[in-house]
């Protein structure tokens, strides 16, 4: 385990230090919206370019496996994925670009580290941003899924913009109440389906008072923020690039939170008698 | 057609709002910001295309995703970066929000025909959607083994 590798006659790094810095990044690459095809993937080509012989890797969302064959020794280490965070898909690309630079000047473990938390430290997912990107994605959408069959004449216009901007608007709350039961790690499952409750009652009280509104469209604007989107993606590709059971890990949590979605809008609905 | 071409560019405008909102809400950089954009305005553009002369919702969002895909493909070698970041915002135009909702709606009101044309209607969008990142991703993939190997070749002949 303790065994030393030399490096281009200048650096020496443990098995340990090598395995630490390959699930380091597989994590990471996991846990902010990668796929797991690229992250074993990752781990396989940093491992070899640190020399190991053989390398045997197997992830799933919650957990990394990896067994690497140095010269005339063998570790195995596994490494328990327990929270996940939101999709972050600048850091996934700056990982990927570590990783590149990893196998090309095979850093030691304090570099890799520091790098790492730099990366971590530098991200532009700012409260700000995450506002300004629900506004628009509600606002978007809401305009996008707006029922033009009719002919588009200009009070039509004048209502779907109505309803796009209410859409955005609602956004800002329903971000910033998501943003604030994140930060006190509610359930995730729990603290989804009271957004999208809140969701569904503030979009039904707004109908109520703005007959020109319609609360559908508003609903469907903000449902936008909530679909997991990235999940279904991640889900085909890894069930269909062979990793059968991360992809059927990722569409049964895909059902779930549609169901949890679903079940928020339509208990909100159901307290309005049903009417829309 | 004059309404239609409207219609359609009313709907590209709006999907490239909400890309954009996604695009920020995921933390693309501004290096990739707007080939990521790009990318969800093929699938838009290629789904409202495609429904309107065949009016399939397989077919159409089967070549929506399909394409976006090797958009994202190109560009992830083109970037060095995950083509992830160009699929995810590529795909976010052609998720069927609003049939979801309509089918949760059919519940809700126990409308039965609500909820059977909806569901059908986001089953086959969902269906469409995973097929063409399949194809794409099934067909890049020798590609990109070959050219690498290609590459390979090369680069030892060259030494």
């Amino acid at each position: 385990m303790n065994q030393q590798i030399e490096i281009n006659n200048t650096r020496t790094i443990s098995d340990e230090d090598v395995l630490f810095i390959a699930l380091e990044l597989g994590e990471h690459i996991l846990r902010c919206g990668g796929e797991i095809n690229r992250a074993e993937d990752t781990i396989t080509r940093i491992c070899r370019a640190y020399g190991a012989k053989h390398v045997d890797v197997t992830a799933i969302l919650s957990m990394i496996v990896l067994t690497v064959h140095f010269n005339d020794s063998r570790s195995t280490c596994t490494r328990r994925i327990t929270s996940s965070t939101a999709t972050n898909l600048d850091k996934l690309s700056k990982i990927n670009e570590l990783s590149r630079s990893i196998c090309a000047e095979l850093p030691d473990k304090k570099t890799v580290e520091a790098k790492m938390a730099e990366i971590s430290r530098t991200s532009i997912i700012t409260k700000k941003r995450l506002i300004f990107g629900s506004i628009l994605a509600a606002l978007g959408f809401a305009l996008f899924f707006s029922d033009f069959s009719q002919g588009i004449t200009a009070s039509l216009m004048l209502r779907v913009l109505l309803d796009s901007v209410l859409s955005g608007v609602l956004a800002i709350p329903l971000c910033l109440i998501s943003v604030r039961m994140d930060k006190h790690r509610l359930n995730p499952m729990v603290s989804k389906f009271a957004v999208c409750f809140l969701s569904g009652i503030s979009a039904l009280v707004l109908g109520r008072l703005i007959p020109l509104c319609n609360p559908n469209i508003i609903m469907i604007g903000n449902i936008m923020n909530f679909i997991p989107g990235v999940a279904v993606t991640n889900a085909f590709r890894d069930l269909f690039g062979g990793d059968i059971m991360s992809g059927l890990f990722r569409l049964c949590s895909v059902i779930i939170d549609a169901i949890i979605i679903a079940a928020g809008y339509a208990v909100a609905i159901l307290l309005f008698g049903g009417a829309v | 057609m004059k309404t239609e071409i409207l219609r359609i560019s009313i709907v590209l405008v709006a999907g490239i709002l909400g890309s954009i909102g996604f695009a920020l809400v995921f933390g693309v950089g501004k290096k990739h910001f707007i080939a990521a954009i790009i990318s969800s305005v093929i699938s838009c553009l290629a789904f409202e295309i495609v429904y309107l002369l065949c009016d399939s919702l397989f077919t159409a969002s089967f070549v929506g995703a399909g394409l976006s895909a090797a958009y994202s493909d190109i560009m992830s070698q083109k970037a060095k970066t995950p083509a992830t970041l160009f699929i995810i915002i590529g795909i976010i135009p052609l998720v069927p929000g609003a049939k979801l909702y309509y089918t949760m709606l059919g519940i809700v009101r126990d409308d039965v025909a609500l909820f059977s044309q909806n569901g059908e209607a986001a089953l086959l969008i969902a269906a469409g959607i995973a097929v063409g990142i399949i194809t794409v991703t099934a067909v890049s993939k020798p590609i990109k083994a070959k050219i690498s190997e290609i590459n390979a070749k090369n680069h030892k002949a060259k030494e």
